[in-house]
C-alpha cells in the first residue's frame, strides 16, 4: 500500500513535469548496495529484560544499531535521492510506527516533510512517545496499551524517538526534502522507483557509521546500473564525546 | 550753584563728587545686577532652556511626522460627531437630567429620614435593653421594639428603592453620554503626548507664545528684575529626616545640585554633557517613582560634597583622574576643598554610599551595585572582618582553618614552608602572605643584635626565623594524635569516577596553576567562579595523610567544625575511593606542585637560629627587663631556658602568633577568646583625612594622596609601604598581610570600606521588609553554600536580531549542535567556535518561559542564525550539569602528549571499570554506557535539578525539613545533596527565599502568559488592561518600576476576560486542600469513587509505577528511567504545581523524559473513568497523589 502511494505521488510528479517538457520522461528505478568499509563492528545484544516487563511478551534483543551481514550489506542505512526541481509531496495517509513486543516497528523510517505521524501501540503496557527531533516540535505523551497519537511533521529532520518507560526502545523517524527514498534492508541493498532520467545526488545516513554521499545516474530509457555506496566503520556518528 | 563762601567745603566740587559716586555707586548695581545675572548657574538653566526646547520640538516633529496631527483631527470629529449625536437627542438628555435631580433630591430626602429612624430605634433599644436588665424580663416591651425596628427596615427598603431608581436615572444619563464621553477620553488618550509637547513649547518657546506671555517671558528674568518671579530659580530640596555633622550640631542638609544637573531627574538627558545629563539609573534614584527620591534622599547623602554650594569648586566636585583633574582646573580653576570633610566621591566611589543604609540588605543590593557588593563578598572571602571588626558583618566564622589539630593533617615541614609564603604552594589561596613583605626586606637590617652592641640582622633571617618559630608553636598547641587507616581498601580508578560524579568538582576545580594545556577540553580543569569556591586540589596529595584525608571526606565538621565543606554522606568505600585516586594521583593532578615548590624546614644553622631568636626574644619580651631576658637566654632561668633552642621557639612563636593576629582567622587552642588585632572598620569610612597616616611613603602608586580612598588603596596594594622611608622598631612595623589584590578587587574593596560611615542617615535607614529580609539572608545563604554551582535557579538569555532586525531577548537554553554531545557553554564566544566545529549556521535554543513578544511557549525553540546573535546572558548557576554529563558522554579527558599532538593527545578513560570498556556506574553498581542518550535524557535523570521557580513547586515548609535533613530524592543521581551544617537561620532563609521569589515572579510570568495565550501585541494589551505599555513591559520584565497598584489593575482586567493560571506562592504557611477532610467529603459526595479512579488511570492505565519509586521501591527499568517515590509528593509537591506538572511537565521544564499522560484528544482511558475528560483525569491522579498514604501506608 505504501508503495503503491509513493507510486502514485511520484507518477503524479512524473506528470507534472510532463506536462512541462516536450518529450515524455520515462521513469526508471534506481538499485544499489551500501556495503561497510573496514571490520564489522561487534555490536551486543540489547539488554532487556523480559522477566521484568511480562506485558512486553517476547523481546527481541536483535540490536539493529549496526547490522551488518556477512558480505559487508549494511542495514538501516538511509538513502535519499535529491532530484532537483521535484516538489515535495507528503504521504496522503498517516505513516504508522509501531511499538510491538517493547521495540519500534520499524527501527528506521523515513517520511516526505509535510506528512503525518501515526504512533501506535500494540502492547499490552503503556509506552511513552518520546522525541527528540531538531527542528520539529518535540513530543513526550504516554500512548496506553492500544492507543495512538498523531504528529504532523513539517521540517526536514532527523528524529530520534526513545520510549523513558523501556530505556532500550530507539528508532529513528528521517523527515525528508525528498520524495526518493529509501531504507536499505538486511543485506544492504535498496530500491528506489520513480526516479526521472539525470544525475541525482545521493545522501547516506545511519546511526553508528554517520554520512555518506553518492550519485544515481538514470539515463533517457529508465535505465540505472546497480550502485554500490560505502560508508567507513570508524564511528562517526552519535554524540559521544570519546574518541 | 556758585560757592557762598560761608562753608570750608566748595558745593561745587561737592557737587562734582557727588555725581563721581553717584555714577561710580549706581555702576556698581548695575554691575551687581549684570553679575547676578550672569551667575554661573543661571547661564546654564539658560542653557538647559535651549536643550530642553530641541528636545520638544524633535518630538514635536516626530510626532508630526507619525501622523499624529491627523489623528487628533480624526478624534476631535469624533467627538464633534458624538456631540452632534447627542444634540438631536436633546430634550431627551433634558429629561433624563430633570429625573436624576429629582431622583437625587428624593434619595436624599429618603437617607435623611432613615437616619432619623435609625436613632429613634437605638434609643428605644437602649432604653428598653436596658429597663429588661434591670427588670430581668426579658419580653419587657417587646411589641414596641420590634414595631421600631419594622420602621427602620421600611424606611431602609424605601432608601434602596430611591437608591436603585436613581442609579436607573444615572445610568440613562451616562448611556446618553456615553459616546460623547468616550469619544473625549480617546481624544484625551490619543492626544496625551502631542498635548504634552504643546505644554512645554507653550512654557519654552517664545514663538509658541502669545503676545503677554512672550512679554512676561522676557521680564520675568530680564537683569534687576528677575526677584520677582523668575524661572530661574535655585532648585532646592530641604531634607527634613537627614542631618549632618556642623561644629557639634546636626543640620538639616540642604541640596541645590539640581540647579545646575537639570535633566537629573528626567529621561531622555541620557546624551548630554553634564551637568545635563539625566541620572544613570532613574529607576533606583531620584524620581518619585524610584525607591530613592531626592525630595526625600537629596544628592549628598550617596555622592557626598557640598550640597549648598551654587558653585562648581565650592560643591566639592571630584575628578575621577588626573586627566579630569587636568581639564577642571583649565575650565573651573578647580581645586579640592581642604576644609569639607566629605568631598564629593569619584563616581567609580559612589556606589560606597549604599553600604551606609543597606547594611541589613548588601546581597540582596549586589546585582545593582556590583563594586561595592564584590567588594562585600571578597571581605567576606578573606576575612577581613576577622582582623577588622566590622559590628554589623553578618559572618562571624573564622575563614581559615583550624589549628587546634593541625598535626593530624600537616607535615612540620609543610606548615612552615606555607606561612613563609601560601602563594608559592597555592597560588590561588585567600592566605595571605606575612613574611619577606618590603619593611623586613631581605638584606636590610631589621635591628642589631644585642642592644646594638652586636651584629646587624638582616630581614630575611629574622623572618625566616619567625616562620620556624611560629611552626615550632602551632605544632606545641596540636599535639600530634594518630587517626586510624581507612577500614576498607580504596581503589583508585572507582575514585576518580566518584570523584567526578558526587559532587567534589562543584565547589572545587583542578585547574593547573602553569600555562593550561593548549587542548585541554576538561571542564574540571577550567576555573568558573563556582568550582573556585573550595581550594583548587592541584597538589593536595603531597601535603595531606590518607588518614586525615579519608577522615575528611567522611565528616569535614569532625575536624573544623566551621567549615563550609558540607558532609555528602559518603560510605566508607566511596571515602577509600577517593582518598586512594589522590593519594594515588594516576592523573598527575594531586602530586603537581608549582615549580620551585618544597616543603621544607627552615634552613638555618642551630646557632644562627639561636641568635636572631634571641633577638626576636629581646623585643618581643622587652617589657621582662633586660636582666630577665638575659637569665633566659643563658638558661639561668628554671622556668623558661632559652638556650634550648625549641623551647625559645616556642615563647617567641607565641608573641609572634600575638603580634600577627593568626588567631584571628584560624582557631588556635588557647587563643579562642582573643580580640582581633587590626583597625576597627565599622565607621572607617566617615575618618577625617586628617586621622590618616600618609606618611612619606605615601602617593607612591600614583593614587591621590588628598582623599581616604588614595590612603586606602595603597594600603590594599602594597600594605606595609607607609613605613617606607620610617625608622621603626621591628616589633612596632606595620604587619597586616599581602593579599596580592588584583586593581578591581582593590577598588571593590576600598568601595564597600569607604561606604562604612557613621550612621548619619538613621532617620531614612531602609526598614528592609519581612520579604527583603528573606530575599537577603536567603541569598546569602545560597551563595555562602554555594548552591548555584550544582542548581541553576535562573535561567539564562538570548538576545538576537529576528528576521525583522528586531533585537529580541529570551529567556532560553542552548540545544545541542547535530552531533555534539553536551550543549556549548551559554557563552557567545563559545556558541560561535562550536558553530564552525560542527558546520552550523543556525543555532538552535529552547524557550525557557512564556515569551510574548516572540509568541514562543515553554519548550518551544528559535532558531537564531550565528550571524544575529548579538549576547547571551549566564544563567544563574548550574555549572556542575555540563560536567556531569560531560562524563556520561565522554569519561575523563586526559591530556597526554606522549600520544601525539592536537587531538590526538587526548585519551579518554571512564573511571568504571579497567577492562576497556565505556561507560558509567549506576547506583545499582551495574557499569552502562549512557553516551548513546540524548542530552536531555541525561541531564534530567544524572544531574543536578534546576531550581528556577522552586518556590512554586515545594512546599516551603517540607523545602526547609529537607534542607535540615537530607532525604535522597533521586536514587539514580549519583551527585549527593550534602548535608550541610547549616548555621542557625540559614534553613529557613533558603527556603524562604524560594518561595517569596517565586510569589515576586509570579505577575510577570501571569502577565506573560496571558498575553502569550490570547496572541496579542504589547500595545493591545496595554490597552485592554488600562497601563501604559512600558508598565505592561515593565510587569512583564519584573521591574522595579511596575508598581503593586498597577499589577493589580493589569490582574483584575485579565481575570475579568476570563484568563486563568494557578494562583502565586503564598510564601506563608499553605494548607494541602486535596488532603483537608472537607475537602475529600465534599469530593465524596461527588463522585464517591474519586480516589479509586484516581488510582486506576495512575496504577493501570498509565502505571506511574514503570518510572516512579513506590515507597521504596525501585521500579522494574534501570536507573536512567528511575523517578522519584510518589509517597513523597504530598508532603513535599505544592498542589497547583502538581496539577500543572500532571497536565504537561514539559511546560514546566522543557527536555524533562516525564511524559504527557492526559493529553490525548480525544482523552483516553475511558475504561478506567467513563466520560471523563483530561482535567478530570488529572484532578483524580492528584487526590490519589495526595492521599497516598491513607490508601497504601495505613493498609
Amino acid at each position: 500500500m505504501k508503495k503503491l502511494t509513493l507510486f502514485a505521488v511520484t507518477a503524479t510528479a512524473g506528470l507534472a513535469v510532463a506536462l512541462t517538457q516536450p518529450t515524455t520522461p520515462v521513469l526508471g528505478a534506481a538499485t544499489g548496495k551500501v556495503l561497510l568499509d573496514g571490520a564489522k563492528p561487534e555490536v551486543k545484544p540489547i539488554v532487556a529484560d523480559t522477566a521484568k516487563f511480562p506485558d512486553c511478551g517476547t523481546i527481541d534483543t536483535t540490536n539493529e544499531t549496526a547490522m551488518v551481514d556477512d558480505k559487508g550489506g549494511i542495514a538501516g542505512v538511509v538513502v535519499l535521492v535529491e532530484v532537483a526541481g521535484a516538489e515535495v509531496k507528503p504521504l496522503e495517509k498517516a505513516f504508522q510506527l509501531d511499538q510491538k513486543n517493547c521495540r519500534f516497528e520499524p527501527h528506521i523510517s523515513i517520511v516526505p516533510a509535510g506528512s503525518t505521524v501515526e504512533f501506535l501501540n500494540s502492547d499490552k503496557t503503556s509506552h511513552n512517545v518520546h522525541t527528540f527531533p531538531g527542528k520539529n516540535d518535540a513530543m513526550n505523551k504516554t500512548v496506553p496499551a492500544g492507543g495512538k497519537e498523531l504528529q504532523k511533521l513539517d521540517k526536514e529532520d532527523r528524529i530520534e524517538i526513545k520510549c523513558d518507560i523501556h530505556p532500550w526502545m530507539q528508532s529513528y523517524l528521517i523527515v525528508a526534502d525528498s520524495n526518493f527514498y529509501a531504507v536499505t534492508g538486511k543485506d544492504g541493498s535498496f530500491k528506489i522507483e520513480g526516479l526521472p532520467a539525470g544525475e541525482h545526488k545521493v545522501k547516506l545516513w545511519h546511526e553508528t557509521f554517520g554520512k555518506g554521499d553518492g550519485k544515481i545516474v538514470v539515463d533517457a530509457e529508465g535505465n540505472a546500473a546497480p550502485v554500490e555506496f560505502k560508508l567507513s566503520a570508524e564511528k562517526k556518528s552519535g554524540r559521544s564525546r570519546k574518541g | 550753584m556758585a560757592d557762598r563762601g560761608d562753608t570750608h567745603y566748595s558745593v561745587p566740587t561737592l557737587n562734582k563728587w557727588f555725581l563721581v559716586s553717584s555714577v561710580a555707586l549706581f555702576g556698581a548695581i548695575v554691575w551687581m545686577v549684570l553679575d547676578d545675572w550672569n551667575r554661573p548657574w543661571k547661564t546654564y538653566q539658560r542653557e538647559f532652556r535651549e536643550i530642553e526646547l530641541a528636545k520638544v520640538r524633535a518630538e514635536e516633529e516626530l510626532l508630526t511626522e507619525a501622523g499624529a496631527l491627523a489623528a487628533e483631527t480624526r478624534l476631535q470629529e469624533q467627538v464633534a460627531q458624538a456631540e452632534a449625536t447627542l444634540a438631536s437627542r436633546e430634550s431627551e438628555l433634558a429629561a433624563a437630567k430633570e429625573e436624576l435631580r429629582i431622583a437625587k433630591g428624593d434619595l436624599w430626602n429618603a437617607i435623611e429620614s432613615a437616619k432619623k429612624v435609625l436613632s429613634a430605634f437605638n434609643w428605644d433599644r437602649y432604653v428598653i435593653e436596658e429597663e429588661r436588665r434591670k427588670l430581668g424580663d426579658p419580653t419587657y416591651r417587646r411589641d414596641e421594639l420590634v414595631a421600631s425596628e419594622l420602621a427602620l427596615n421600611n424606611a431602609k427598603g424605601v432608601q434602596e428603592e430611591l437608591q436603585a431608581k436613581k442609579d436607573a436615572a444615572e445610568s440613562k444619563v451616562n448611556g446618553l453620554m456615553r459616546d460623547v464621553s468616550q469619544a473625549q477620553a480617546a481624544l484625551a488618550s490619543g492626544t496625551r503626548d502631542l498635548a504634552r509637547v504643546r505644554g512645554r513649547l507653550v512654557a519654552l518657546d517664545r514663538g509658541s507664545m502669545s503676545g503677554p506671555e512672550k512679554l512676561a517671558d522676557v521680564i520675568r528674568d530680564a537683569p534687576g528684575l528677575d526677584f520677582v518671579k523668575p524661572s530661574l530659580t535655585v532648585n532646592k530640596v530641604v531634607l527634613d529626616r537627614l542631618t549632618f555633622e556642623l561644629n557639634f550640631t546636626k543640620k538639616k542638609r540642604i541640596d541645590m545640585c539640581q540647579t545646575c544637573h537639570m535633566g537629573i531627574d528626567r529621561a531622555g538627558f541620557e546624551n548630554e554633557a553634564q551637568p545635563f545629563a539625566s541620572h544613570p539609573r532613574l529607576d533606583l534614584f531620584v524620581t518619585n517613582k524610584s525607591p530613592h527620591p531626592a525630595n526625600q534622599f537629596g544628592c549628598t547623602i550617596c555622592h557626598r560634597g557640598s550640597g549648598e554650594a551654587l558653585d562648581f569648586v565650592r560643591a566639592d566636585h571630584r575628578p575621577n583622574d588626573k586627566d579630569q583633574a587636568a581639564d577642571w582646573l583649565d575650565e573651573h580653576h578647580w581645586h579640592k576643598q581642604h576644609h569639607w570633610d566629605y568631598p564629593m566621591l569619584a563616581s567609580n566611589f559612589t556606589e560606597a554610599s549604599c553600604v551606609q543604609c543597606h547594611k541589613t540588605s548588601m546581597d540582596l543590593i549586589a546585582k545593582d551595585a556590583p563594586t561595592v557588593g564584590e567588594g562585600y563578598e571578597l571581605v567576606e572571602r578573606y576575612g577581613c572582618y576577622s582582623c577588622h571588626k566590622i559590628d554589623w558583618f553578618p559572618t562571624k566564622r573564622r575563614p581559615g582553618p583550624t589549628l587546634t589539630n593541625l598535626q593530624a593533617k600537616l607535615s612540620p615541614e609543610f606548615i612552615a614552608s606555607w606561612i613563609t609564603n601560601p602563594k608559592d604552594f597555592r597560588p590561588t589561596t585567600w592566605m595571605p602572605q606575612f613574611f619577606h613583605l618590603e619593611n623586613y626586606a631581605p638584606g636590610e637590617t631589621v635591628s642589631i643584635s644585642k642592644y646594638g652592641q652586636g651584629r646587624p640582622i638582616e630581614g630575611r633571617e629574622w623572618d625566616d626565623a619567625a616562620v620556624s618559630a611560629i611552626t615550632a608553636f602551632l605544632q606545641s598547641r596540636a599535639p600530634k594524635q594518630p587517626l586510624p587507616a581507612p577500614p576498607v581498601a580504596g581503589d583508585a580508578h572507582r575514585g576518580r569516577e566518584t570523584m567526578r560524579l558526587v559532587g567534589c568538582l562543584a565547589c572545587h576545580n583542578m585547574a593547573p596553576y602553569g600555562e593550561e594545556p593548549a587542548e585541554a577540553n576538561d571542564l574540571a580543569l577550567e576555573k568558573r567562579g563556582t568550582n573556585e569556591h573550595g581550594p583548587n586540589l592541584r597538589g593536595v596529595a603531597t601535603k595531606l595523610t590518607p588518614e586525615w584525608l579519608f577522615a575528611w571526606l567522611k565528616d569535614p565538621k569532625a575536624y573544623w567544625p566551621e567549615t563550609r565543606m558540607p558532609n555528602l554522606r559518603l560510605s566508607d568505600q566511596d571515602a577509600a575511593d577517593i582518598t586512594a585516586y589522590i593519594m594515588d594521583d594516576p592523573d598527575g593532578i594531586f602530586r603537581d606542585v608549582p615549580e620551585g615548590w618544597e616543603a621544607k624546614s627552615v634552613a638555618m644553622p642551630e646557632p644562627q637560629l639561636l641568635e636572631v631568636l634571641g633577638e626576636h626574644a629581646r623585643w618581643q619580651f622587652a617589657r621582662d627587663g633586660r636582666a630577665t631576658i638575659e637569665a633566659r637566654l643563658e638558661g639561668r632561668d628554671e622556668s623558661a631556658r632559652w638556650n634550648d633552642l625549641e623551647t625559645l621557639k616556642v615563647a617567641v612563636g607565641e608573641k609572634l602568633v600575638a603580634q600577627y593576629g593568626c588567631f584571628s582567622c584560624h582557631e588556635i587552642e588557647g587563643m579562642q577568646d582573643w580580640m582581633p588585632i587590626g583597625t576597627e572598620l565599622s565607621n572607617w569610612g566617615s575618618k577625617t583625612v586628617d586621622k590618616l597616616d600618609f606618611g612619606p611613603g605615601a602617593g607612591e602608586f600614583g593614587l591621590d594622596a588628598n582623599y581616604r580612598e588614595g590612603w586606602l588603596m595603597q594600603k590594599l596594594h602594597a600594605p606595609r609601604s607607609y613605613d617606607r622611608k620610617k625608622i621603626k622598631n621591628p616589633t612596632e612595623r606595620l604587619r597586616m598581610p599581602y593579599f596580592a589584590f588584583t586593581d578591581e578587587q582593590v577598588q571593590a574593596i576600598a568601595t564597600f570600606v569607604v561606604g562604612l560611615v557613621d550612621n548619619e542617615v538613621q532617620l531614612a535607614k531602609m526598614e528592609p521588609t519581612h520579604a527583603q529580609l528573606a530575599a537577603d539572608a536567603g541569598m546569602r545563604a545560597v551563595r555562602q553554600n554555594n548552591c548555584v554551582a550544582c542548581h541553576m535557579i535562573d535561567p539564562g538569555t538570548v538576545t538576537y536580531q529576528d528576521e525583522n532586525g528586531v533585537e529580541r531577548t529570551i529567556a532560553a537554553e542552548l540545544l545541542t549542535f547535530e552531533e555534539q554531545a553536551v550543549p556549548s557553554a551559554h557563552d557567545l564566544a563559545a556558541v560561535k567556535a562550536d558553530a564552525e566545529k560542527y558546520e552550523a549556521e543556525e543555532v538552535t535554543f529552547r524557550v525557557l518561559r512564556s515569551e510574548p513578544e516572540v509568541g514562543k511557549k515553554p519548550g518551544d525553540k528559535v532558531f537564531v542564525p550565528v550571524s544575529k546573535l548579538v549576547a547571551l546572558g549566564a544563567p544563574q548557576g548550574g555549572d556542575l550539569v555540563r560536567l556531569v554529563a560531560d562524563y556520561y558522554y565522554g569519561g575523563i579527558e586526559i591530556h597526554d602528549p606522549s600520544l601525539g599532538s592536537g587531538d590526538d593527545a587526548f585519551r579518554y578513560e571512564s573511571g568504571a571499570t579497567e577492562d576497556g570498556e565505556f561507560g558509567a556506574t549506576d547506583v545499582d553498581g551495574k557499569v552502562r554506557d549512557h553516551s548513546g542518550e540524548p542530552y536531555d535524557k541525561v541531564r534530567w535523570t544524572f544531574a543536578p535539578p534546576v531550581l528556577w521557580n522552586e518556590g512554586a513547586k515545594v512546599q516551603r515548609n517540607w523545602f526547609f525539613s529537607f534542607l535540615k535533613d537530607v532525604v535522597p530524592l533521586r536514587p539514580q543521581v549519583r551527585v549527593r545533596m550534602p548535608s550541610f551544617d547549616f548555621d542557625p537561620g540559614e534553613a529557613e532563609a533558603i527556603a524562604d527565599y524560594f518561595a517569596h521569589k517565586s510569589a515576586n515572579e509570579w505577575p510577570a510570568e501571569f502577565t506573560r502568559a496571558y498575553r502569550l495565550a490570547k496572541g496579542l501585541d504589547a500595545a493591545d494589551a496595554a490597552r485592554e488592561c488600562g497601563v501604559s505599555v512600558a508598565t505592561l513591559l515593565e510587569i512583564e520584565n519584573g521591574g522595579r518600576a511596575a508598581t503593586k497598584a498597577s499589577f493589580d489593575k493589569v490582574e483584575a482586567k485579565i481575570r475579568e476576560s476570563g484568563f486563568e493560571t494557578r494562583p502565586p506562592v503564598d510564601p506563608d504557611y499553605e494548607i494541602t486542600h486535596t488532603r483537608t477532610a472537607a475537602y475529600l467529603a465534599a469530593r465524596r459526595a461527588e463522585d464517591p469513587d474519586h480516589l479509586a479512579r484516581g488510582e486506576a488511570l495512575a496504577v493501570q492505565a498509565v502505571n506511574c509505577f514503570q518510572c516512579h519509586f513506590r515507597l521504596g521501591q525501585p521500579p522494574p527499568a534501570d536507573p536512567i528511567a528511575w523517578a522519584p517515590d510518589l509517597n513523597l509528593a504530598r508532603e513535599r509537591l505544592r498542589e497547583d504545581w502538581v496539577y500543572d506538572w500532571l497536565t504537561d511537565p514539559s511546560l514546566v521544564y522543557p527536555g524533562t523524559s516525564m511524559p504527557a499522560n492526559f493529553a490525548s484528544s480525544p482523552p483516553e482511558y475511558q475504561d478506567h473513568y467513563p466520560n471523563s475528560t483530561n482535567p478530570d483525569q488529572v484532578k483524580v491522579v492528584l487526590e490519589w497523589l495526595y492521599n497516598f498514604d491513607r490508601m497504601y501506608i495505613r493498609q
